[in-house]
């Protein structure tokens, strides 16, 4: 079973700490990373991905050091960036065989056979003998995902990949997690909770470079439910809750607003408890800390 | 062999590309278009006249022309990045290699079709061998060395510019580069335009093999350097990798070095500008102290020379020892003044074999004499001078010079004493010459080995030397370059424009233009120049 380890990562722009003392340990799934913008989650992805050079720290992808094996390491790493691009001009299945090329020390016969697999099983066929340029942004970013696969790597890194696309795309890509995570490591980095809904199992939040959470979602959900409460208020009480900054959410009519709210305890006679959901979750978690509230 | 897959594949991942992209049909479309205008350009007489050396004046022009969409190119492939790459264990060093090659295929084929139009030329217009090759050196060297500038200045751009500053700021300094690089608008051969050629050439010379040539040539090749190095330098940011930065960056700053030297060298041997003028023109500037104007003598100064004795030492620089006989023709004469081009330094003057003394005047010096000289009495006098002679007219156009493998000293230009006055004088001329090119003049002469011997009366004397050879024609010596000489139409234009000054020599030169064909008031009597636009 691949299996990644990250112990006390740390790194530093200069003198401004991205990442402080990251220790985790992921196995085959899909595990999202979730943290608001400048949490360090680029800065975790470029290292895990060998990008950025390991300032202190160890990373262990199945027994290989990313220090001392970086070579090897390589070999087993997909990476589907966020802004992924490429020359439009080329067609999609050049496009895969020139990656192949790249990354398979193998004969043109063999990248031709493993590259065709892949286009098979990502059900790329009907379109991937035309020019990128002619792709819409759904189609782009399954062939991202189809690189990502050439040389079958033990862990794949992917960078918001739902990001700028429509609905109906965003579902088709969401549906290509349960293909490509199947006996590998799958970290997603996303803002989109809705995405971590559909296909993470095992979950990551970052906030200011540290890792805030770790575990399954439903875990996620589990700390911190009871802690949201709904209520109609008045103005007056509005802004003695609202000065707490525990209020969620607001929801405002002539005469009351309905909140939501974060407190052990509820805070008007008529709050009611609320079930948290994922979204909550995040919000709740990431609020935790600088409102005083313990789970 | 690893790197050779990966970057075979990066290579691809290219061309693949430019293959497909609207540039290489821009490139295509500009080039064709200059080489058409090339051709139209070779009209000689009212006709279309194929000639190797119009084709090499006027070469800057298609590569002028496609310089904006090359530097693009290079520009986009310089700016082309993916972290994927990397992550595939691609270094850098890599993928630099990888662009580096695509431009070089690329560039290959420029070089390629440039070379292919030189050889068609060069059959039909059947010149030899050793001709074909002494011209076709520069324009290959001026291609390629235009190639590679234009690449690593696209790369760099791409790489770093475009990087920090985005595309619209490449943009405009590809814009801002050609502006500074191209051939259009610009006169002179100094550091730029990159395409060391001169403009406004005439056939003959067109691409000077100098030393300038080669300072302007390492320049631009140290510069490409420079320009490569640069961003590799900027990837050894981190720390731990500084002390692989020393060596590239020592390296950026004795280039650097070498550059400044360069170009200082370059700038010093510009050509001096020279205004050559008739006597007429002259004598009308004489008192507006116009100091450029070419040296006449006035027509009742009181002397002439009679006969002129010269050993000449002919390099990079000229140098002579010239004996001449004066002859008085009034009374009263106790200083002479002889016409010479004021680059020249005289390092004595013996009058009767006794030191004289002398003062300089622009493009002539003033002899005092140790007593006064009667009618008739005859004055032996001896001037020793050296110097470099590289002069040219307006617009750049190249006037008489001498260098180790080619010159030309012709006319009113005062490169030995000289009145510039019609009388025919008798001279006799032994020539110390280092070149491999055989030197003709308008005088009878023999050669053996690096010695010239020319001897004769004329009204002055021509020498030129180059890349030109000799062929009878109809009775006819004719001098010049081969694919002129070689046709027999050209061959019977000249002989009709030597017919028509009722010249009736057999021997004719077609030597570098002329401002004006000639400045003298009479022409050669044994020999009819005709310079050739």
């Amino acid at each position: 079973m691949n299996n990644l380890k990250v112990s006390n990562l740390n790194y530093k722009y200069g003198n401004v700490e991205a990442l402080k003392d990251i220790s985790f340990e992921v196995k085959e799934g899909v595990v999202g990373i979730l943290g608001p913008n400048g949490a360090g989650k680029t800065t975790a992805l470029k290292l895990l991905t060998t990008l950025f050079s390991i300032q202190s720290g160890e990373v262990f992808l199945n027994d290989l050091n990313y220090k001392k094996n970086l070579k090897e390491v390589r070999k087993n790493i997909g990476y589907l960036p966020q802004d992924f691009s490429t020359y439009e001009n080329l067609k999609g299945r050049e496009f895969l065989e020139i990656i192949g090329s790249l990354k398979l020390d193998w004969n043109k016969k063999n990248i031709k056979e493993h590259i065709d697999g892949i286009i098979e099983n990502l059900d790329m066929n009907e379109y991937i003998d035309r020019k990128i340029k002619q792709y819409s942004g759904g189609m782009k970013q399954k062939l991202g995902f189809a690189q990502v696969l050439i040389g079958d790597p033990s862990l794949i890194v992917v960078d918001e990949p739902t990001v700028g696309l429509d609905p109906e795309q965003r579902n088709m890509i969401r549906e290509l997690f349960p293909v490509i995570s199947k006996n590998r490591i799958v970290l997603v980095t996303t803002h989109i909770v809705e995405d971590i809904e559909y296909y993470c199992n095992y979950l990551l939040v970052m906030k200011s470079g540290e890792l805030i959470y770790k575990g399954t979602k439903e875990n996620f959900i589990n700390e911190v439910d009871g802690l949201l409460w709904e209520s109609d208020v008045d103005i007056d009480t509005l802004n003695k809750i609202s000065a707490s900054g525990t209020v969620l959410t607001t929801l405002n009519s002539s005469n009351y607003s309905h909140i939501k709210y974060i407190s052990k305890e509820p805070l008007t006679p008529d709050s009611i408890k609320v079930k948290v959901n994922l979204q909550d979750a995040y919000i709740i978690h990431s609020r935790l800390k600088s409102i005083g509230v313990k789970k | 062999m690893n790197t050779l897959r990966k970057i075979n594949a990066l290579v691809k991942y290219e061309i693949t590309n430019f293959r497909r992209g609207k540039l290489i049909w821009v490139i295509a479309a500009l080039y064709i278009f200059g080489i058409q205008q090339v051709i139209s350009s070779m009209h000689l007489g009212g006709r279309l006249f194929l000639s190797i050396v119009q084709l090499i004046s006027v070469s800057w022009l298609p590569l002028n022309l496609i310089m904006v969409p090359i530097l693009l190119l290079c520009m986009n492939i310089g700016q082309s990045h993916n972290d994927i790459f990397k992550v595939m264990d691609v270094s850098d060093r890599e993928i630099r290699l990888s662009k580096i090659a695509t431009l070089s295929i690329i560039q290959g084929f420029v070089l390629f079709s440039n070379i292919i139009i030189l050889v068609a030329l060069g059959v039909i217009c059947k010149v030899s061998i050793r001709y074909f090759l002494y011209q076709s050196i520069g324009y290959i060297i001026n291609t390629i060395l235009f190639l590679l500038v234009c690449s690593s200045i696209g790369l760099f751009i791409g790489e770093t510019i475009c990087k920090y500053i985005g595309e619209v700021g490449g943009v405009i300094t590809v814009i801002l580069v050609f502006l500074i690089l191209c051939n259009f608008y610009k006169t002179s051969n100094v550091i730029v335009p990159l395409i060391n050629i001169r403009t406004f050439p005439g056939v003959f010379d067109v691409i000077s093999y100098d030393k300038s040539y080669l300072y302007h040539n390492i320049l631009w090749l140290l510069i490409s350097f420079i320009l490569l190095m640069v961003p590799n330098v900027c990837q050894y940011r981190k720390k731990e990798s500084r002390k692989n930065k020393l060596l590239p960056m020592g390296a950026i700053v004795l280039a650097g070095i070498f550059c400044i030297y360069l170009g200082r060298g370059i700038y010093l041997m510009r050509p001096s500008f020279y205004q050559i003028g008739k006597k007429n023109e002259a004598m009308e500037n004489k008192n507006s102290n116009n100091k450029y104007d070419t040296f006449f003598a006035e027509s009742n100064c009181g002397y002439y020379v009679d006969k002129y004795t010269m050993n000449l030492h002919l390099n990079n620089k000229l140098k002579n020892d010239c004996e001449m006989e004066v002859k008085v023709k009034g009374s009263g004469v106790n200083s002479l003044e002889l016409g010479l081009y004021e680059k020249l330094k005289i390092s004595k003057i013996e009058v009767e074999g006794k030191e004289a003394n002398f003062k300089r005047n622009n493009h002539s010096f003033i002899v005092n004499l140790p007593r006064e000289y009667k009618n008739d009495e005859l004055i032996n006098m001896k001037v020793s001078y050296e110097g470099e002679i590289n002069t040219n007219w307006f617009q750049g156009q190249k006037l008489f010079y001498v260098r180790n493998n080619s010159f030309f000293l012709a006319d009113v230009f005062e490169w030995y004493p000289k009145l510039n006055d019609s009388t025919d004088k008798e001279y006799s001329i032994n020539i110390k010459y280092v070149g491999k090119t055989k030197i003709y003049s308008n005088l009878n002469g023999e050669s053996q080995a690096e010695q010239y011997k020319f001897q004769g009366k004329d009204k002055e004397v021509v020498l030129i030397s180059g890349n030109i050879s000799e062929r009878k024609y109809k009775d006819y010596l004719f001098i010049g370059n081969e694919e002129y000489i070689n046709n027999d139409n050209e061959c019977d234009a000249s002989i009709d424009a030597a017919r028509a000054t009722n010249n009736s020599v057999k021997k004719i030169l077609l030597t570098p233009s002329i401002p004006g064909t000639t400045k003298m008031d009479k022409p050669y009597e044994k020999a009819f120049l005709h310079p050739l636009n």
